[in-house]
Protein backbone atom coordinates (compact mmCIF):
# COMPACT_ATOMS: atom_id res chain seq x y z
CA UNK A 1 0.00 0.00 0.00
CA UNK A 2 1.54 3.11 -0.86
CA UNK A 3 -0.95 5.91 -0.35
CA UNK A 4 -0.83 9.04 1.89
CA UNK A 5 -3.11 6.83 4.57
CA UNK A 6 -1.90 6.95 8.06
CA UNK A 7 -2.59 3.64 9.97
CA UNK A 8 -5.75 4.37 11.18
CA UNK A 9 -6.79 4.70 7.65
CA UNK A 10 -5.29 1.74 6.40
CA UNK A 11 -7.09 -0.15 9.42
CA UNK A 12 -10.26 1.26 8.78
CA UNK A 13 -9.70 0.27 5.17
CA UNK A 14 -9.15 -3.08 5.96
CA UNK A 15 -12.08 -3.49 8.26
CA UNK A 16 -14.71 -1.99 5.43
CA UNK A 17 -12.87 -5.32 3.23
CA UNK A 18 -14.05 -7.63 6.60
CA UNK A 19 -17.39 -6.05 6.68
CA UNK A 20 -18.10 -5.46 2.98
CA UNK A 21 -17.09 -9.26 2.21
CA UNK A 22 -19.34 -10.69 5.21
CA UNK A 23 -22.24 -8.64 4.41
CA UNK A 24 -22.01 -10.27 0.68
CA UNK A 25 -21.89 -13.82 2.15
CA UNK A 26 -24.99 -13.25 3.79
CA UNK A 27 -26.61 -11.23 1.13
CA UNK A 28 -25.83 -14.56 -1.07
CA UNK A 29 -27.31 -16.72 1.98
CA UNK A 30 -30.75 -14.14 2.01
CA UNK A 31 -30.95 -15.43 -1.80
CA UNK A 32 -30.90 -11.48 -2.15
CA UNK A 33 -30.17 -9.73 -5.57
CA UNK A 34 -31.38 -6.13 -5.22
CA UNK A 35 -34.30 -4.29 -3.93
CA UNK A 36 -36.75 -4.97 -6.82
CA UNK A 37 -36.97 -8.45 -7.14
CA UNK A 38 -39.66 -10.04 -6.07
CA UNK A 39 -38.50 -13.60 -5.40
CA UNK A 40 -38.71 -14.79 -2.23
CA UNK A 41 -35.44 -14.54 0.28
CA UNK A 42 -34.30 -17.36 2.34
CA UNK A 43 -35.98 -15.86 5.29
CA UNK A 44 -39.28 -14.11 5.75
CA UNK A 45 -39.77 -10.73 6.50
CA UNK A 46 -40.34 -10.02 10.18
CA UNK A 47 -43.50 -8.49 11.11
CA UNK A 48 -43.50 -5.69 13.87
CA UNK A 49 -44.60 -8.09 16.76
CA UNK A 50 -41.62 -9.80 15.70
CA UNK A 51 -39.16 -7.08 15.67
CA UNK A 52 -38.08 -5.67 19.16
CA UNK A 53 -38.76 -2.06 20.64
CA UNK A 54 -34.67 -1.02 20.15
CA UNK A 55 -34.76 -2.78 16.66
CA UNK A 56 -37.91 -0.79 15.84
CA UNK A 57 -36.42 2.56 16.79
CA UNK A 58 -32.78 1.41 14.83
CA UNK A 59 -34.88 0.95 11.90
CA UNK A 60 -36.15 4.21 11.69
CA UNK A 61 -32.21 5.46 11.90
CA UNK A 62 -31.47 3.09 9.25
CA UNK A 63 -34.48 4.18 6.95
CA UNK A 64 -33.69 8.17 7.31
CA UNK A 65 -29.71 7.19 6.78
CA UNK A 66 -30.12 4.14 3.80
CA UNK A 67 -32.63 6.42 1.92
CA UNK A 68 -30.42 9.54 1.77
CA UNK A 69 -27.55 7.47 0.47
CA UNK A 70 -29.22 5.29 -1.82
CA UNK A 71 -31.46 8.00 -3.60
CA UNK A 72 -34.54 6.40 -2.17
CA UNK A 73 -37.00 6.04 0.54
CA UNK A 74 -37.21 3.06 2.55
CA UNK A 75 -35.29 0.67 4.72
CA UNK A 76 -33.14 -1.97 2.32
CA UNK A 77 -34.20 -5.61 2.47
CA UNK A 78 -30.86 -6.90 3.57
CA UNK A 79 -31.13 -4.51 6.90
CA UNK A 80 -35.33 -5.51 7.72
CA UNK A 81 -33.91 -9.68 7.63
CA UNK A 82 -31.50 -9.24 10.30
CA UNK A 83 -33.83 -7.60 11.91
CA UNK A 84 -35.25 -10.30 13.57
CA UNK A 85 -32.10 -10.74 15.45
CA UNK A 86 -31.26 -7.35 17.89
CA UNK A 87 -27.92 -8.05 18.43
CA UNK A 88 -26.57 -8.98 15.40
CA UNK A 89 -28.54 -5.85 13.74
CA UNK A 90 -27.27 -3.74 16.07
CA UNK A 91 -23.69 -4.55 15.90
CA UNK A 92 -23.79 -4.89 12.34
CA UNK A 93 -25.69 -1.66 11.90
CA UNK A 94 -23.47 -0.03 14.15
CA UNK A 95 -20.43 -1.42 12.54
CA UNK A 96 -21.68 -0.15 8.99
CA UNK A 97 -22.20 3.32 9.65
CA UNK A 98 -18.70 3.62 11.83
CA UNK A 99 -17.02 2.02 8.62
CA UNK A 100 -19.27 4.13 5.85
CA UNK A 101 -19.62 7.16 7.62
CA UNK A 102 -17.11 7.52 9.85
CA UNK A 103 -15.15 10.27 9.88
CA UNK A 104 -11.64 8.82 7.94
CA UNK A 105 -10.46 8.28 4.50
CA UNK A 106 -12.06 9.91 1.73
CA UNK A 107 -16.47 8.30 2.16
CA UNK A 108 -16.20 8.31 -1.98
CA UNK A 109 -13.34 5.79 -1.78
CA UNK A 110 -15.14 3.94 0.95
CA UNK A 111 -18.15 3.57 -1.78
CA UNK A 112 -15.64 2.66 -4.56
CA UNK A 113 -14.04 0.43 -2.15
CA UNK A 114 -17.44 -1.26 -1.49
CA UNK A 115 -17.98 -1.46 -5.06
CA UNK A 116 -15.01 -3.45 -5.92
CA UNK A 117 -15.28 -5.97 -3.09
CA UNK A 118 -18.87 -6.74 -3.93
CA UNK A 119 -17.79 -7.34 -8.00
CA UNK A 120 -14.53 -9.93 -7.03
CA UNK A 121 -17.45 -11.24 -4.10
CA UNK A 122 -19.97 -11.79 -6.98
CA UNK A 123 -22.51 -9.59 -4.78
CA UNK A 124 -25.03 -8.69 -7.05
CA UNK A 125 -27.04 -7.45 -4.36
CA UNK A 126 -24.39 -5.20 -3.43
CA UNK A 127 -22.76 -4.40 -6.50
CA UNK A 128 -26.44 -2.71 -6.59
CA UNK A 129 -26.39 -0.90 -3.43
CA UNK A 130 -22.79 0.76 -3.56
CA UNK A 131 -22.91 1.60 -7.05
CA UNK A 132 -26.58 3.62 -6.27
CA UNK A 133 -24.91 5.10 -3.37
CA UNK A 134 -22.21 6.32 -5.86
CA UNK A 135 -24.73 7.72 -8.14
CA UNK A 136 -26.88 9.17 -5.33
CA UNK A 137 -23.27 11.46 -4.57
CA UNK A 138 -23.14 12.40 -8.21
CA UNK A 139 -21.14 9.20 -10.07
CA UNK A 140 -22.15 8.94 -13.37
CA UNK A 141 -21.52 5.29 -15.71
CA UNK A 142 -18.17 6.55 -16.79
CA UNK A 143 -16.51 6.71 -13.31
CA UNK A 144 -17.94 3.30 -12.12
CA UNK A 145 -16.31 1.76 -14.99
CA UNK A 146 -13.40 3.29 -14.15
CA UNK A 147 -13.71 1.84 -10.89
CA UNK A 148 -14.67 -1.74 -12.37
CA UNK A 149 -11.37 -1.54 -14.64
CA UNK A 150 -9.20 -1.37 -11.60
CA UNK A 151 -11.20 -4.48 -10.08
CA UNK A 152 -10.61 -6.17 -13.46
CA UNK A 153 -6.60 -5.25 -13.49
CA UNK A 154 -6.51 -6.18 -10.08
CA UNK A 155 -8.25 -9.74 -9.89
CA UNK A 156 -5.61 -10.05 -13.32
CA UNK A 157 -2.57 -9.03 -11.26
CA UNK A 158 -4.03 -10.93 -8.15
CA UNK A 159 -4.14 -13.93 -10.21
CA UNK A 160 -0.21 -13.99 -11.99
CA UNK A 161 1.26 -13.49 -8.66
CA UNK A 162 -0.21 -15.90 -7.20
CA UNK A 163 -0.20 -18.84 -9.77
CA UNK A 164 3.67 -17.66 -10.27
CA UNK A 165 4.14 -17.52 -6.42
CA UNK A 166 5.82 -14.37 -6.69
CA UNK A 167 7.53 -12.76 -3.35
CA UNK A 168 6.14 -9.23 -2.62
CA UNK A 169 9.78 -7.33 -2.78
CA UNK A 170 7.55 -4.20 -1.79
CA UNK A 171 7.91 -2.96 1.92
CA UNK A 172 5.50 -0.99 3.69
CA UNK A 173 6.87 1.99 4.29
CA UNK A 174 6.95 2.41 8.34
CA UNK B 1 10.02 -19.46 -4.23
CA UNK B 2 8.16 -18.50 -7.39
CA UNK B 3 7.32 -20.81 -9.68
CA UNK B 4 9.18 -19.02 -12.82
CA UNK B 5 13.08 -17.94 -12.41
CA UNK B 6 12.77 -13.97 -12.14
CA UNK B 7 15.28 -12.45 -14.29
CA UNK B 8 17.64 -9.96 -13.37
CA UNK B 9 18.07 -6.75 -15.09
CA UNK B 10 20.73 -7.56 -16.54
CA UNK B 11 19.44 -10.09 -18.24
CA UNK B 12 16.45 -8.46 -19.73
CA UNK B 13 17.96 -7.37 -23.44
CA UNK B 14 15.94 -6.87 -26.32
CA UNK B 15 12.40 -5.59 -27.42
CA UNK B 16 11.85 -5.59 -23.06
CA UNK B 17 14.58 -3.25 -22.21
CA UNK B 18 13.62 0.05 -22.65
CA UNK B 19 10.28 -0.38 -20.77
CA UNK B 20 12.06 -2.10 -18.24
CA UNK B 21 13.76 1.49 -17.66
CA UNK B 22 10.46 2.97 -17.72
CA UNK B 23 9.18 0.97 -15.27
CA UNK B 24 12.21 0.80 -13.32
CA UNK B 25 12.11 5.16 -13.36
CA UNK B 26 8.78 4.72 -11.80
CA UNK B 27 9.11 2.65 -9.20
CA UNK B 28 11.82 4.44 -8.11
CA UNK B 29 10.00 7.94 -7.45
CA UNK B 30 6.85 5.67 -6.41
CA UNK B 31 8.42 3.41 -3.85
CA UNK B 32 11.94 4.54 -3.53
CA UNK B 33 13.10 1.39 -4.60
CA UNK B 34 16.65 1.09 -6.98
CA UNK B 35 15.46 -3.19 -8.30
CA UNK B 36 12.53 -4.22 -10.39
CA UNK B 37 9.95 -5.32 -8.93
CA UNK B 38 9.63 -9.44 -8.79
CA UNK B 39 5.91 -8.84 -10.82
CA UNK B 40 8.16 -7.68 -13.60
CA UNK B 41 10.89 -9.74 -13.46
CA UNK B 42 7.85 -12.75 -13.90
CA UNK B 43 6.95 -11.02 -16.73
CA UNK B 44 10.10 -9.89 -18.81
CA UNK B 45 10.31 -13.25 -19.80
CA UNK B 46 7.06 -12.30 -22.50
CA UNK B 47 7.89 -9.00 -23.42
CA UNK B 48 4.99 -8.51 -25.37
CA UNK B 49 2.92 -9.23 -22.35
CA UNK B 50 5.01 -7.39 -19.96
CA UNK B 51 3.82 -4.29 -22.27
CA UNK B 52 0.27 -4.76 -22.89
CA UNK B 53 -0.18 -5.46 -18.81
CA UNK B 54 2.09 -2.11 -18.29
CA UNK B 55 0.02 0.39 -20.50
CA UNK B 56 -3.40 -1.47 -19.40
CA UNK B 57 -2.10 -0.74 -15.89
CA UNK B 58 -1.20 2.77 -16.66
CA UNK B 59 -4.37 3.27 -18.66
CA UNK B 60 -6.51 1.91 -15.83
CA UNK B 61 -4.61 3.40 -12.80
CA UNK B 62 -3.64 6.88 -14.04
CA UNK B 63 -6.72 7.88 -16.66
CA UNK B 64 -9.69 9.27 -16.07
CA UNK B 65 -11.97 11.55 -13.64
CA UNK B 66 -11.17 8.96 -10.34
CA UNK B 67 -8.55 9.92 -8.43
CA UNK B 68 -5.48 7.61 -8.13
CA UNK B 69 -6.14 7.58 -4.49
CA UNK B 70 -9.49 6.19 -4.86
CA UNK B 71 -8.01 3.68 -6.97
CA UNK B 72 -5.33 2.55 -4.61
CA UNK B 73 -8.09 1.79 -2.58
CA UNK B 74 -10.11 -0.38 -4.25
CA UNK B 75 -7.04 -2.09 -5.67
CA UNK B 76 -5.93 -2.72 -2.20
CA UNK B 77 -9.33 -3.69 -1.55
CA UNK B 78 -9.41 -6.41 -4.46
CA UNK B 79 -6.14 -7.98 -3.65
CA UNK B 80 -7.33 -8.25 0.19
CA UNK B 81 -10.18 -10.17 -0.97
CA UNK B 82 -7.89 -12.43 -2.96
CA UNK B 83 -5.87 -13.00 0.04
CA UNK B 84 -3.28 -11.88 -2.47
CA UNK B 85 0.49 -11.10 -0.16
CA UNK B 86 2.06 -9.40 -3.24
Amino acid sequence: MRMKVDETGITELVGLVDHVTGMNKVAFGFFLEDETDAKKPLLSYPSDDEIETPVREMLAEVNEIESRRLGRPGVPKYWKLLARNRHYFESTWKKHILLLDGKGIDPMGKLAMGLGVSVTNGCRYFICYFSDALRTDGWDDSRILEVLGVVDHYNSFNTLATAMQIESDIRPKH
Amino acid sequence: MSTIRLLRGDEITGPGRELVDRIREREKRLFGKDDLSNIWRAMAHHPEYMRASWERSRAIMQRGKVSPLIKEMVASSVSIVNACHY
